[in-house]
């Protein structure tokens, strides 16, 4: 017996919009608690457009790089 | 046939190739972008794969201790400000040089269950069942990954870090566990444990399949931890470095083990010349990582010889390639003796042909300026002239597979080391005085 391998395109579609959803919540929200299951869902969310060669911006961009130059700095000291 | 993931497992070749290829750049942009360390290796426009494997120089594990020396306890090397760590993990350090210590973001830990999840849901595992996690909860990323993919699948966890052997025994016998992840030596302790017990594991416990991890093995252990337990003994493979699961045992075929190829590259490289060496030929494992975010990997050279086959030789419909048998043995593993090439896993192998053989610890030492192999074993409680014989049957096994005689004296029941961890029973001594 074999299992579905692939999602239906409105599931696809479905899930990207959720994607968008919580990302644009998350990124507004500040309630402690809402803010850290949105977090959590996105990741798991994230994995699973994966596995389904849906591809996406892949990485987490940081606002600031201090922590690069204090790296560097430390490195060359 | 079922999957885990069938869009990913059974993409055809060409496809999957060029997903690696854009994940590739993706990853090579993040890190270029983000860590002082791969901004100074990277080399600049990198056209292809071939390009990459061409040009980007092969990471060794000095090249990351150094450059966590730099700037500790994570250094240069991460691509993400550690602030947005979840989890901490590190080596263990016990080969006598620091530890690599890494990070993971929320987002990598999720792919790290996924990978865990890839291999258990492949193996049969589904959320009716129970598993046990047998090892230590600690600083080793080890089976955090299984017990939090367990979780995912639905699954009852019975956490059993810090548990000694007989409550084990009794949590898989009270509780009918059905799944158990710990590593091979762990599985021998085990059943060691049960026969004093008098459980027959088999008959009075459920365990039907066992995730395997963590250390080379030979075939016989393998064997012989199917018998015991009645279970199937599936192999799986991660690293600290890489962060993952890289590979999982396919259950249509015996010890093919599928590389997860949409995270990871594996390339295959002679030991010496570090040129690509063919399918079915042996070589030194050499990881790209292509998802995780915090820390990530291009290249590394990890010391590992394994044989890389085509998926089209597993019937699964995967279109994963496999490695035969997964990791065969460490390079630094691997010792001449009197020109004759001995690994730990070719000595297990002759050890645990014998039934009486519980442990065993071997170590090589200069006699007289002779090298020879010294064997420890703990046979229950064998003495006298049955002790002496089996002595000599182990050294004449011994001659035979491996082409040395080696000194062999049976040691009292219960007095070598146990571990349930990486655990080391050849022990290069050559370099201690001996009578």
């Amino acid at each position: 017996m074999t299992n579905d391998t692939s999602l239906t395109p409105e599931q696809r579609d479905g899930l990207l919009e959720s994607y968008r959803t919580l990302t644009d919540l998350c990124a507004a929200c500040r309630v402690p608690a809402v803010q850290a299951a949105l977090r959590g869902a996105l990741a798991e969310l994230r994995v699973a457009l994966d596995g389904q060669a849906v591809e996406l911006d892949d990485y987490y961009r940081p606002a600031s790089t201090a922590w690069y130059q204090a790296a560097s700095d430390l490195a060359v000291a | 046939m079922e999957y885990w993931n069938g869009t990913a497992e059974t993409m055809p070749r060409e496809e999957l190739e060029q997903w690696q290829w854009r994940r590739l750049r993706r990853a090579l942009d993040h890190a270029r972008h983000s860590s002082p360390f791969w901004a100074e290796r990277i080399p600049d426009g990198i056209t292809s794969m071939a390009d990459y494997t061409e040009r980007m120089p092969l990471l060794y594990k000095a090249d990351l201790l150094a450059a966590q020396q730099a700037a500790p306890p994570y250094g240069t090397w991460p691509s993400l400000d550690p602030v947005h760590g979840v989890r901490h993990h590190q080596t263990s350090g016990t080969s006598g040089n620091p530890p690599v210590r890494t990070f993971d973001t929320e987002r990598d830990w999720k792919w790290i269950t996924d990978t865990f999840c890839t291999a258990l849901y492949n193996n049969g595992v589904r959320s009716h069942h129970k598993g046990l996690v047998s090892f230590g909860y600690g600083l080793f990323a080890g089976f955090w990954g299984m017990h939090y993919a367990l979780e995912r699948l639905g699954c009852t966890i019975v956490p059993a870090g810090g548990l000694d052997s007989r409550t084990v025994i009794r949590l898989l016998v009270d509780y009918g566990i059905e799944v158990l992840g710990l590593t091979p030596s762990y599985a021998m302790r085990l059943i060691e444990t049960a026969g004093e017990m008098g459980v027959d594991l088999a008959r009075d416990a459920n365990v039907q399949i066992i995730l395997a991890g963590a250390e080379p093995r030979s075939d016989f252990t393998t064997h012989t931890i199917e018998q015991a337990f009645g279970a199937r003994v599936f192999n799986a493979a991660g690293t600290t470095e890489f962060g993952a699961v890289f590979m999982f045992e396919c259950p249509s075929r015996r010890n093919a083990c599928h590389i997860i190829e949409p995270t990871v590259i594996e390339e295959v490289l002679h030991p010496e010349t570090k040129q690509p060496v063919g399918y079915g030929e042996e070589g030194v494992r050499v990881t790209t990582g292509l998802w995780r975010e915090s820390m990530q990997l291009f290249r590394h050279w990890t010391e590992d010889i394994v044989v890389k086959r085509p998926h089209n030789e597993c019937g699964c419909g995967r279109t994963w390639d496999f490695l035969d048998g997964g990791i065969l043995r460490r390079v630094d593993d691997m010792r001449k003796i009197r020109g004759v090439s001995v690994t730990p896993v070719m000595i297990e192998d002759v050890l645990r042909s014998f039934p009486e053989v519980t442990e065993f610890r071997s170590s090589i030492r200069t006699v007289r300026g002779l090298d020879t192999v010294h064997v420890q074993a703990e046979a229950g409680g064998i003495a006298g002239e049955a002790a002496a014989a089996l002595c000599a049957r182990i050294a004449g096994e011994f001659k035979r597979e491996i082409g040395i005689r080696p000194q062999v004296e049976l040691a009292p029941p219960g007095s070598l080391p146990r571990t349930k961890w990486k655990a080391a029973r050849l022990h290069d001594e050559r370099h201690l005085a001996h009578a």
